[in-house]
């Protein structure tokens, strides 16, 4: 509205002018966007004028009427002005105007579609030479662009910005034009007027290619980098309605695994990066690195595939808590996945199962903004598996017994004797009648030149599934979390500091064991009683009552500080110097009460019992380095020096409480008659010294270099020091002129290598002494026992890494491909070697000389399909292929590993009974005798064979995620799937069917008679021997590939007019699901990871609907 | 900024550098400060007395002081059976084991866990000597001791077994199995040391840590089983003199304080009542129970019937349960400890020591001071040898049943298994008296074959 009266106002007088232009500035912000829109309409942008002298305001007014743009000057401006010829076609609308004003006391400055004439000012006689600094940032990250060209226009002053973005010049002409450019960046002019301290922003031109990667130590871009990085941006994980970023990293990075451990919120998530590279590992195998802004996670990397922060030995109901949850995904900004040698070598020793460097939100200048995002929803088991309902499962129980020749008794059969054998209950849905999920979002960030914050906090619950008769405040896992980063430079910009602090609670409220026990007989009587007691009466004691652990409340608190500063100092130009400090504290209390209610109808029976476990975890890391950057002939030389001192504190128990006068003290656990407590303690000390060196000459070729020396706590001290490092190098051959004249259509080509050698200490501490520790009492004293044996030393795991790969963009790199090979050579194995049980011990940490190989191939595609103003439609395509092979093993066949492993197969092999059907005389399973031997023979003594003939690997052969973006006006759609080929195990029961577990219907097809030919035996009772071989053969190894719709996400942006009114700079409502549909042969309960069986709870599937508001 | 700033930063920044190279111990982290290396163990006499003590702690927390030896020999004999049986005690309960049953693999690593602290704690005192440990020879004698108990279970459950006589498994991880003969030497040689260098008795007062009474209770059941009946004999008289007590009335048998007790273990690992009655009958549900013919095997009016079995009535069946522990295994007060030698199998090995050197008239006097504690009638004085020998052998089974596997062990030993069993367990062969050594163990060490025979 304000814009038509005032397009209106074509001639003004002078002073109403000065008065106008005030108000217009503000009203022109307001309503930028607005015409930015109105522009959509197509209006030409170009002129075609052929006029011989005539007044500049005839010119003026075609210009008008050729596109819609409107002038705005007063009118004594023109007076001065010279009669104009002009003769133009299809001229951009800036030509025209320059033409027609050239020479003219006049110049113009296009504010949205208004075109303001202004009095063009005479330039000053005498200019002073000053010293100017500044410092040069991305738009849209806010952060520093290392490397950018600053140049003084029109002379051959010129610098480049240090790795903080810093730049100095000195001698220029206080009213000098700096040129400032970045390759992937617009190029921008800024005219000093007497500033000598500015902020620089950049937008980029192209993204994908251009768009700054983060690596160790340092940034590059995807055009340069010569190393193997994966990249995902808060983009899409925001599009993910998830409580850990692992969740939502499925399906987006070539080469990584990630396997969720069950459905609740604080699990674990099992992440292996290009493939199994361990044997029995003597640590947690196969574990990326984790770091946080330059921090590892206070965990270190113990146990992060297997218990996360429960490294007492007191896992909880979620089976061991992620590290990660403890990490607010809206926090996080991008997480970069580095794979290769060049790319993971800088991390030396702890390399080489690659690195996840997760970057968190910075402030942004500029004016101070609110974001608000909340939403909810409800959580569904994805999937159910068919069971029998009570009538078959009776049937199938009566002809069990019969075929047992047993009589059924209240003690072997209360589900047919005792039970009303009238009740069905579908487990399955009782069991998981309800959950919900809820995430409340609040972030403040702005910030001046010299200073920038952003304030952020979030709230996230989820529940598990609740049975009936429960409710959503019984159970869930919650976390509250803060950050605030905040980034300050000096005045004269040569110093700059970076704070982040970021802390989280979580709490999570749990059953004591998971009831989720699908498959109980159909006919097992409730879980409550008429008085919504513990219903143990109706069960009886034949199959006693199953839902105890409803009852016995787990909680487990976490609170989590990671904090950086980062300090720089660019004492010349080109060299600076960085001090990274950081500190990182988990802190986790668990708690399990066992209340004598809950073990016994009558609790007298009964003895209560409460475990407490504590984890404590303290880690500080300093590193500094210096960076020097120079340009040198054709090239520009970045090279990196740094050091590395940190130490990770472990500290921890567990207290067992038993015996308590009243269950109601159970909290207290020091109120129990009996207490027993355990210990852990292990410090973890790590050493390092690493140097990068990088020339890139003409952006056309270029070479990284890096190297690091590392020692570590966790050998003796003979074994501690080592030597890493890696070459990669880049040819762009697209810049090539030949390349440019005859394959123009291909617009980026870049061949990159790198070889190299990482490695791992995947052992726990101390391993190499022989230790003694405190054990309870015994005869008053307090005793001591050898906990672990001796040991004469073990080495670093090495794992060397090759790689070569083709990176090419197409039709102005609206396609980008990429293609990389891989080969990854680990030696010199850190195991777990296994002793016999006579020596006293399980294991020893040992090095074993084998050798696996991972080798594969990892493609990734972008494609830009439609990029139209109202619609563009983007897909991501990436697809994995590794294949895993033990290449070496001296001493297999004498080991204790040759019923494990088989030399050319992969290390993620089974070797099991061939089943080859059922016997049509007798209704059992049988197998292939494969050493002809007369009996199935499922152990093999040193030397001697076994019948396992059936090598089957359990790791995929490929997998992948597929994504499409779409954003059509305001509404935008994002669907992902991900798809995985593998083959699985197979366990909806673990009974044989016939005993009193439910089955799926497939067990119909049972063997009957005599001559019957069917593929499942005769029913039983009893867990017969050819049933346990049926559970050790191949039947179980199925297909258990799957395509996953892993996200869909559609949102709305409402009109800024609407959200304007309210006062809210955007408003977007959207809907997510994730977890939405699986499509998979498999018939178990979740393809995506089928170890889980019947009793965890798999992945849950997830509809919400929220709102983000932006003031 | 001035140059003086900026070079006190760079000289700021070399100083930190230069830090680091000369942290060259920066990763020498040494010890945890919840752990001991085995010459800090050694060096005091309270800590070496420490790490013997947790010898007796390992046996008490492992499987064999939770009642495993009993449950597991149980279901092989014709003590016990158990509801809801799983696949591996079935093939027990049959004596139909495979050679992965890892209920018989408990029995072999159990000892063997314990018999490592022993060789821990005995290789820690040899670097030794008594001006810095008092009392070495005393440790050195209980570890002995507790060595030849865990090599007595092995040798009777698995026969030729690897002998391990040093904690560090560089040596012993290759080696092949030992004769049983051998193995007995060892357990005569180290009960011997032991008897030389075991006190009487401890300044606790409670008999839970080995003594002379103890080694020599040992020496006489060692005796008995390798038929040496004169040596038994003479033991367990210098056990029955030297103790010189009345048996206590059957419901005080298992008490703390219980005069009978020659050996006993604490309960550890939370339990303050033994472990063992709760694996049988445990918060109203039974799980294990007495096979009806131990049940029915006691004489009308035998006090032990009404002291040391239970009975629960489970819809309409009656079953019974062994409670010579009745003391709530978790809850205070403590009542019992765990029985392990008591003054009754030294009165009933002499008896059978005596019967077997014809000395039928002593033998029945031993059987008849057992008898009469527990309410019943002497024997006939007419009885010949075998009908003593049997006698002694059904006073065997109702003096010791459901205690560390005695039922199992005696049938082998007298040769009585097969006739026994076979009506029980159809499929019984006298390869099934021996369990297998676990294919785990030979899986890691291939000199452990040959694999017994019949597996």
């Amino acid at each position: 509205m304000y814009l038509t009266a005032y397009c209106k106002a074509v001639r003004i007088s002078r002073g109403q002018f000065t008065k106008i232009t005030r108000t217009m500035r503000l009203v022109v912000i307001f309503i930028l966007g607005a015409c930015l829109q109105m522009s959509a309409k197509g209006l030409a942008q170009t002129v075609t004028i052929t006029e011989k002298e005539v007044p500049l305001e005839h010119i003026f007014s075609l210009i008008k009427k050729q596109t819609g743009y409107t002038f705005w000057y007063s009118v004594e401006l023109l007076k001065d002005s010279r009669k104009v010829s002009l003769s133009v076609k299809e001229a951009p609308l800036k030509d025209a105007l320059e033409k027609c004003l050239d020479g003219q006391p006049l110049t113009y400055e296009i504010i949205g579609k208004i075109i303001v004439i202004q009095r063009r000012e005479s330039t000053p006689v005498q200019a002073l030479p000053v010293q100017v600094h500044g410092v040069v940032m991305d738009e849209d990250g806010g952060h520093p662009l290392m490397g950018a060209s600053v140049r003084v226009k029109g002379t051959n002053s010129v610098t480049g910005t240090n790795d903080s973005g810093i730049f100095t010049l000195d001698n220029v002409d206080e009213e000098a034009i700096l040129v400032i450019s970045y390759i992937g960046y617009q190029t921008r002019e800024i005219p000093l007027k007497k500033e000598t301290a500015l902020n620089i922003f950049l937008k980029r031109t192209i993204k994908n290619l251009d768009e700054t990667v983060v690596i160790g130590y340092g940034t590059t871009t995807r055009r340069y980098n010569t190393g193997s990085v994966s990249r995902v941006t808060s983009k899409d994980i925001e599009k993910q309605p998830v409580a850990n970023v692992m969740q939502a990293l499925q399906g987006l990075v070539p080469g990584l695994e990630i396997v969720q451990s069950n459905g609740y919120a604080s699990a674990q998530f099992r992440t292996v990066i290009r493939g199994s590279k361990d044997l029995f590992s003597a640590g947690s195998p196969n574990v990326p690195l984790f770091i946080v802004d330059g921090v590892p996670l206070a965990t270190s990397n113990g146990d992060i595939n297997s218990s996360g922060l429960n490294q007492n030995g007191f896992l909880g109901t979620n089976s061991g808590q992620s590290p990660l949850y403890s990490i607010n995904p809206s926090d996080i900004e991008s997480i970069e996945v580095l794979k290769d040698a060049d790319a993971t070598a800088i991390y030396g020793s702890r390399g080489a199962n690659g690195v996840i460097l997760i970057t968190t939100k910075k402030g942004k200048t500029g004016r101070a903004g609110v974001d608000i995002n909340a939403y909810t929803g409800v959580t569904l088991h994805p999937r159910k598996v068919d069971l029998l309902n009570t009538q078959q499962y009776l049937a199938m129980r009566h002809e069990a017994f019969n075929n047992d020749g047993i009589t059924p008794t209240v003690s072997n059969a209360p589900d047919l004797v005792s039970w009303d054998t009238t009740r069905y209950t579908d487990w399955q849905k009782v069991l998981a009648a309800s959950a919900r999920t809820y995430d409340m979002q609040l972030s403040y960030s702005g910030g001046s030149d010299l200073t920038n914050f952003r304030l952020s906090g979030g709230f996230h619950k989820e529940t598990p599934p609740v049975p009936d008769g429960f409710t959503t405040t019984h159970f869930g896992d919650q976390r509250l979390s803060g950050m605030l980063t905040l980034n300050h430079s000096s005045v004269d910009r040569k110093f700059s500091s970076a704070l982040m602090v970021n802390y989280a609670v979580t709490n999570n409220n749990l059953a004591g064991g998971s009831y989720y026990q699908f498959n109980l007989p159909p006919d097992a009587p409730s879980i409550l009683n008429a008085a919504g007691k513990l219903n143990w009466k109706d069960w009886g004691s034949g199959l006693p009552y199953q839902f105890q652990s409803l009852f016995q409340p787990y909680t487990s608190q976490t609170t989590n500080l990671l904090t950086n500063l980062s300090l720089n100092y660019n004492f010349f130009s080109g060299f600076t110097a960085a001090l990274s400090l950081g500190y990182s504290t988990t802190n986790m209390n668990q708690l399990q009460l066992v209340p004598a209610s809950s073990q016994a109808e009558n609790p007298a029976n009964a003895t209560s019992y409460a475990q407490s476990g504590t984890n404590d975890f303290r880690n500080w890391i300093i590193e500094p380095r210096a960076t020097y950057n120079a340009t040198l002939g054709k090239g520009k030389l970045e090279a990196l020096a740094g050091a590395t001192l940190q130490e990770n504190l472990t500290q921890g128990g567990t207290l067992e409480g038993i015996g308590f006068a009243n269950d109601d003290l159970l909290e207290n656990i020091t109120s129990a008659s009996q207490l027993y407590a355990t210990s852990n303690y292990a410090k973890y000390r790590f050493q390092g010294y690493f140097a990068r060196l990088n020339y890139n000459w003409a952006g056309k070729y270029i070479l990284n270099l890096s190297g690091r020396r590392d020692g570590s706590s966790r050998f003796r001290a003979a074994d501690q020091m080592g030597n890493f490092g890696a070459a990669g190098a880049a040819w762009i051959f697209s810049e090539t002129s030949w390349m440019k004249r005859h394959m123009s259509f291909i617009s980026f080509g870049k061949l990159r290598g790198s070889y190299g050698a990482t490695g791992s200490a995947s052992s726990s501490d101390y391993a190499y002494l022989a230790r003694w520790q405190s054990m309870p009492v015994y005869d008053n004293t307090g005793t001591i026992s050898l906990i672990n044996p001796y040991n004469p030393g073990y080495q670093w795991q090495v794992n060397k890494k090759l790689e070569t790969a083709m990176e090419l963009g197409f039709l102005n790199n609206r396609i980008l491909l990429s293609v990389a090979w891989y080969r990854e050579r680990c030696g010199n194995q850190l195991v777990n070697y296994p002793l016999p049980s006579y020596t006293g011990f399980s294991s020893v940490v040992a090095n074993l000389p084998a050798l696996v190989q991972n080798k594969g191939w990892e493609m990734t595609l972008n494609t830009t399909n439609i990029n139209t103003k109202d619609l563009t439609w983007s897909t991501f395509f990436n697809i994995s292929i590794n294949r895993n092979k033990l290449l070496s093993f001296p001493g297999l066949a004498s080991s204790p590993y040759n019923d494990n492993y088989v030399i050319g197969k992969p290390v993620t092999i089974q070797k099991v009974l061939h089943y080859t059907g059922v016997d049509p005389a007798t209704g059992s399973y049988q197998f292939e005798d494969a050493n002809k031997d007369g009996v199935i023979s499922y152990y093999s003594y040193g030397g001697a064979s076994n019948d396992r003939v059936g090598i089957y690997d359990l790791s995929p052969s490929f997998f992948g995620g597929l994504q499409n973006t779409l954003q059509y006006k305001k509404w935008q759609m994002s669907i992902l799937f991900d798809f995985k080929k593998q083959r699985g195990q197979y366990a909806v029961s673990n009974g044989i069917a016939g005993s009193m577990i439910n089955q799926p219907v497939s067990v119909l097809a049972r063997w009957q008679q005599p001559g019957d030919i069917t593929n499942v035996a005769k029913f039983s009772t009893m867990q017969n021997t050819p049933y346990y071989n049926y559970t050790n053969s191949d039947a179980r190894l199925v297909d258990a590939s799957y395509i996953r719709l892993q996200n869909l996400s559609l949102s709305y942006t409402l009109p800024e007019n609407w959200s304007g009114k309210a006062r809210m700079k955007t408003a977007r409502l959207y809907v997510q699901a994730q977890n939405l549909l699986i499509i998979s042969p498999y018939k178990g309960v979740d393809p995506t990871n089928p170890s889980l069986s019947n009793y965890g709870f798999p992945p849950q599937r997830f509809f919400t609907g929220g709102v983000q508001i932006t003031f | 900024m001035s140059a003086r700033y900026n070079l006190s930063i760079l000289l700021l920044v070399l100083v930190t550098f230069s830090n680091m190279t000369s942290c060259k111990k920066f990763t020498d982290v040494g010890a945890p400060k919840n752990a001991l290396v085995t010459n800090q163990v050694f060096s005091t006499d309270a800590s070496a007395n420490a790490a013997i003590a947790g010898i007796y702690y390992q046996l008490s927390n492992g499987s064999l002081g939770q009642g495993y030896t009993t449950l597991y020999t149980g279901l092989s004999a014709d003590e016990a059976n158990k509801n809801n049986i799983s696949t591996g005690e079935q093939q027990l309960l049959t004596d139909g084991l495979t050679v992965d049953n890892t209920y018989s693999a408990t029995l072999w690593s159990a000892p063997y866990a314990v018999l490592a602290q022993a060789n821990a704690c005995l290789e820690g005192l040899a670097a030794t000597d008594t001006s810095t440990i008092p009392n070495k020879k005393q440790y050195v004698a209980e570890a002995k001791f507790i060595r030849a108990f865990c090599n007595f279970y092995l040798v009777n459950l698995f026969g030729n077994i690897p002998l391990v006589t040093t904690a560090n498994w560089t040596s012993t991880v290759n080696i092949a199995r030992t004769t049983r003969d051998s193995v007995y030497n060892t357990i005569l040689q180290d009960l011997g040391a032991a008897l030389t260098d075991l006190p009487e008795s401890y300044p606790s007062g409670q008999p839970i840590r080995a003594t002379k009474y103890a080694a020599t209770a040992m020496l006489a059941r060692v005796s008995l089983y390798l038929q040496r009946w004169t040596d038994a004999a003479n033991y367990a008289t210098q056990v029955i003199d030297g103790m010189n007590i009345p048996l206590p009335a059957p419901e005080n048998t298992f008490l703390i304080g219980s005069p009978e007790a020659i050996w006993q273990l604490e309960p550890v690992g939370g339990s303050v009542n033994p472990f063992e009655t709760s694996q049988w009958y445990a918060f109203g549900f039974l799980s294990f129970f007495l096979t009806d013919q131990m049940a029915g095997a006691f004489e009308t009016g035998d006090l032990r019937q009404a002291a040391w079995v239970g009975m629960t009535n489970s819809s309409g069946v009656n079953q019974y349960y062994p409670t010579k522990y009745k003391g709530s295994t978790y809850s205070q007060p403590a009542v019992e400890y765990y029985m392990v030698l008591r003054l009754a199998e030294q009165y009933l090995i002499r008896a059978e020591a005596r019967a077997r050197q014809n000395d039928v008239a002593d033998a029945l006097a031993d059987l008849d001071i057992i008898r009469s504690r527990a309410g019943l009638s002497n024997l006939p004085a007419g009885l010949d040898k075998a009908a003593c020998l049997l006698a002694v052998e059904q006073e065997r089974r109702v003096e010791l049943f459901a205690e560390w596997g005695h039922r199992w062990l005696d049938l082998k030993r007298t040769g009585r298994a097969i006739a026994v069993l076979q009506p029980l367990k159809p499929k019984i062969t006298t390869d099934a008296l021996l369990y297998p050594v676990p294919a785990s163990e030979i899986q890691k060490n291939k000199n452990l074959l040959p694999q017994n025979a019949g597996y």
